[in-house]
């Protein structure tokens, strides 16, 4: 990461604003007499960070060494950490191998099923995002309307999918009528993994689409005629051209969408009505939820640091990969 | 990533940034793509653009019609009698009966009803954002234009904590907003937040990054310090920014669900997310139905005036914030 150039190259040049004589505004390495400017500014400095560094001190800080050290702990979430019994290592067991591992690892599974929406969005999205880059009428409205579900409250949202898809909702009774069994939307494994997916579809098409169009702008309109004077086809331009234009985008929805499917909660929890009827929409936050409801804080914190660590190396990966796309440049 | 997308933030935002809006979709929209070539010349070439826009405006209405139809079906719903709800789509008998229901379901949940629940949300958000965006505009000036010691490193850990997952921290959180006596009241869902947000302060930094130093410099030549400089000279032009910033700050946080679900225990502090969903869950027979989507529909109707008023600024801003890879 290079901030560090960025932020010391603008640095310098305020570093010196109100000098005095004009002169000496240039040099690097402040004068002894401007001592107590430089000090100004970094009282100045740190009070304008104050409440942020103060915010993540207690708020995330905080409680990141308490979930590491709860891993250790029966912690029930009401009383101290501290005045809890330790475990040892006794949670991990119960993950890996253990009495817990069926219902976690099945939660993980169910992660990452619900993220098979995110090719299905990338790809809809990007022909939505062709479309939509056309000059013509009405675009601005078709974005907009592609865009809705996405910023609807996902409880209100889930209800109305839940009511559609339930055992006699209408979704199964339209089937009905045309002759086709009901299908359990809501109570199969199958079930589940569709209706749950095609929600976040739903809610998540528009989304991809804006970025697409965003990412068309930067396709070269010199190369596309180009190619269409060889009579290359539209297909072919789509393939050879716009695609591989589009290459950070994708690269950056998908990481993205990654990363916020894995950290995935509301959707299916609302949409199953919570995790009283059974567990088949659990996910991993789910399951650190649900933990917390029976009061293994412990344990929901070894699971949340599984699916953390997992997350680590994927930024990790983004950040070599943009690094390395960069020195191509 | 970082480094690409903040020098063509930053080219981007030396020219934009003191104008008004920042949505270049507009302006960019007439350009090419793989089908239409360029518009203005070659009067014998409209017909195939013509028809290919036919056909796609067919295509993207049907496509409208799917997206909407969910939305379609619950304002129809809310005006069935419970009897017709999966049964019909458009309601044979229209009443209006489920509103008054939910009326009372509230009520019954909570003090003050639906009422206190829009207002939970609303305080639970406006002030918070406000507070909140203030706080993060002053540390990503802070970032972006003074030098003070040891900036580098806060900011790397700042950018570290982004990628901390809130499950990790989520519980954690609960006890401490409970230990600090938090968790009875909202309080647990607008006090950590006044200390700023970290990726609005990412984001305003680029902001401030594209004001040339110049301004700020004649505006200290002429006396002012440096808040003052700040909040008269270097906040408005960031203005657009910020209000962007806002604007998505309180769609995320009216709509934010797992946070109140943990850390708000009254339920007459709940908000109407949390509102909705119990009412959604305290029912099991069909006959609920009705009153819980009406409640999901009137919840609905603030994100909706905001994205109404707001929608080119929203939209803008999403395809902004993706001009980086």
């Amino acid at each position: 990461m290079d901030y560090q150039t960025e932020v010391s190259l603008s640095g310098t040049e305020t570093a010196a604003p109100q000098a005095e004589e004009p002169v000496s505004v240039k040099k690097k390495t402040p004068v002894p007499k401007k001592g107590g400017l430089r000090r100004q500014e970094n009282l100045i400095g740190w009070a304008y960070i104050s409440p942020m560094v103060i915010g993540i001190l207690v708020f995330t800080a905080i409680p990141l060494v308490m979930s590491l050290i709860a891993m250790f702990y029966a912690w029930d979430g009401i009383h101290g950490l501290f005045e809890s019994p330790g475990v040892g290592g006794s949670y991990f067991k119960a993950i890996f191998g253990g009495i817990e591992s069926v219902r976690y690892w099945r939660s993980f599974a169910n992660t990452l099923i619900f993220a098979i929406q995110l090719p299905v969005c990338m790809i809809i999205g990007l022909f939505l995002a062709l479309g939509m880059n056309r000059n013509m009428r009405g675009v601005q409205t078709f974005r907009v309307i592609y865009y809705l579900p996405g910023i609807m409250s996902i409880v209100a949202v889930a209800i109305v999918w839940q009511n559609l898809f339930k055992a006699d909702g209408t979704v199964n009774n339209l089937l009905g009528s045309l002759g086709i069994p009901p299908a359990k939307w809501l109570s199969s494994n199958a079930g589940v993994a569709f209706t749950v997916n095609l929600l976040l579809v739903w809610k998540g098409v528009g989304y991809s689409a804006l970025m697409f169009i965003a990412g068309l702008q930067s396709v070269s309109t010199e190369q596309i005629e180009a190619a269409k004077i060889d009579g290359a086809s539209g297909w072919m331009i789509l393939r050879k051209i716009t695609v591989p234009a589009l290459y950070p985008t994708i690269f950056y929805l998908f990481v993205t969408g990654l990363m916020g499917s894995l950290q995935m909660f509301n959707e299916p929890y609302i949409l199953l009505g919570g995790y009283g009827i059974g567990e088949n929409g659990m996910t991993v936050v789910g399951f650190v939820y649900y933990n917390f409801g029976e009061s293994k804080l412990g344990l929901a914190s070894v699971g949340a640091w599984i699916l953390a660590i997992i997350i680590f190396i994927i930024t990790a990966i983004q950040m070599f990969v943009d690094r390395k796309r960069q020195e191509d440049y | 990533m970082e480094e690409i997308e903040m020098n063509e933030l930053q080219e981007t935002v030396e020219t934009v940034a003191p104008e008004e809006d920042m949505a270049p979709a507009e302006t960019a929209a007439p350009e090419e793509n793989g089908a239409a070539g360029a518009p203005a010349p070659a009067k014998k070439k409209m017909r195939p653009q013509t028809i290919g826009n036919i056909v796609v405006t067919v295509c993207l209405s049907l496509g409208s019609l799917l997206m909407l139809l969910p939305f379609l079906w619950m304002v129809l719903a809310t005006f069935k009698p419970s009897t017709e709800i999966y049964t019909t789509f458009f309601p044979r008998t229209w009443t209006a009966q489920s509103y008054a229901e939910m009326w009372e379901d509230c009520n019954r949940l909570m003090q003050g009803g639906i009422i206190r629940g829009f207002l939970n949300s609303f305080l639970t958000t406006v002030p918070v954002v406000f507070v909140q965006i203030i706080v993060s505009a002053f540390a990503a000036y802070a970032f972006a234009k003074l030098k003070f010691f040891g900036k580098n490193v806060v900011f790397l850990i700042m950018l570290g904590t982004m990628m901390i997952p809130f499950s990790v921290i989520m519980l954690p959180q609960a006890w401490l907003y409970g230990r600090m006596g938090l968790t009875n009241g909202p309080l647990a869902i607008i006090i950590p937040k006044f200390f700023g947000s970290i990726t609005t302060v990412f984001f305003l930094r680029q902001f401030f990054y594209g004001i040339p130093d110049s301004i700020s410099e004649a505006a200290r030549l002429d006396g002012a310090g440096y808040t003052r400089t700040f909040l008269s000279v270097l906040l408005p032009l960031v203005m657009p920014a910020l209000a962007t910033q806002a604007i998505l700050s309180f769609i995320g946080n009216w709509n934010d669900f797992l946070g109140p679900l943990l850390f708000v225990r009254d339920r007459n502090w709940f908000t109407l997310p949390l509102l909705v969903n119990r009412l959604n869950g305290s029912g099991g027979s069909t006959s609920f139905i009705p009153r819980v989507l009406a409640a999901s529909l009137i919840s609905l109707v603030p994100i909706i005036i905001v994205f109404a008023a707001f929608q080119k600024k929203i939209i803008g801003s999403i395809v902004f914030s993706a001009v980086k890879g």
